[in-house]
């Protein structure tokens, strides 16, 4: 569990924002026919702000 | 095409690449120390001889740049978000700048920078394996209509390397210099909007304004990150 934790702490920084709003960016560009470069790039943008807004560990 | 206009136009195509690489390195090395950077470096290097030799013919279509996009893009994403945050709270005055910080702090900050050096190890890694697979993309389609001068094309990449090696290596001291935070915010801000374009791009995404999307992202992540530091700033009582 320990190592789990570690391998998410290396790759997201100790985010929860981070992984799950780039899900739905990658989510959301798969699943949209048009405006595909706006929704996507909106929700990663939005991802960095709530990413941002978390409590510093 | 003649041989030296095969080579001159893989330079320039070629060098655009290896000076985003190399930015990336430098960073790295600044920031995690110049043994993640190298190491970094030099793996992926490895990987890419061991990948070209092994997948030569197969570099030539589009398609495996693609793939790979979509596999080091969101990572880049990812470290890009955790790299710009966290620097993002240092301006503010969220979190303590890392000479601030008390004794158990230090021991702390220790195992945390040994994490963010593998982070750099990871970060090297794939930028200088992207940019160069790109650049291998570049050497093999530039010379797939006269297979004959694939030397020469090789050639312009080879020279392109070892221009921006030795600008690199120029530039590693006065880069030094620049304060650690605003380099992390920097590699961050790279990092993220790489990922985001390079995660648009494997998902097959057609960017607004094509490879200039990369800018409007550089400028819209910096708008983002100088008015979150603003209002972190005003947020943080007196």
């Amino acid at each position: 569990m320990r190592v789990l934790r570690e391998i998410y702490d290396f790759i997201t920084g100790g985010s929860i924002a981070a992984p799950v709003g780039l899900a739905c960016a990658v989510i959301a560009a798969v699943a949209l026919h048009a405006w595909r470069a706006e929704v996507f790039s909106a929700i990663v943008v939005l991802t960095f702000i709530a990413s941002t807004l978390e409590k510093p560990n | 095409m003649t041989p030296w206009i095969l080579a001159g136009t893989t330079f320039l195509a070629s060098i655009v690449e290896f000076v985003e690489a190399a930015t990336i390195v430098l960073a790295v090395g600044v920031t995690q120390g110049w043994r993640a950077a190298t190491g970094g470096a030099i793996v992926a290097t490895a990987a890419l001889i061991v990948l070209i030799a092994a997948l030569g013919p197969l570099l030539s279509r589009a398609a495996t740049v693609e793939r790979i996009e979509i596999v080091v893009g969101p990572f880049l994403v990812l470290f890009g978000i955790a790299w710009l945050r966290k620097a993002v709270w240092r301006f503010s005055g969220r979190k303590a700048l890392r000479d601030e910080a008390a004794l158990y702090e230090r021991q702390i900050a220790e195992l945390s920078s040994n994490r963010e050096a593998h982070r750099g190890f990871a970060v090297a890694f794939q930028g200088v394996f992207v940019e160069g697979l790109e650049v291998a993309v570049i050497v093999v389609t530039f010379a797939a209509s006269t297979p004959a001068l694939i030397a020469w094309s090789a050639g312009g990449a080879i020279v392109a390397l070892a221009v921006v090696a030795v600008a690199a290596f120029a530039l590693r001291a006065p880069f030094a210099r620049v304060p650690e935070n605003l380099i992390k915010a920097i590699v961050g801000l790279m990092l993220l909007s790489l990922g985001t374009y390079w995660t648009g791009e494997g998902l097959g995404i057609t960017w607004w304004l094509g490879d200039s999307t990369l800018f409007a992202l550089i400028a819209c992540y910096i708008a983002i990150s100088a008015a979150l530091i603003t209002v972190s700033k005003r947020a943080r009582p007196a």
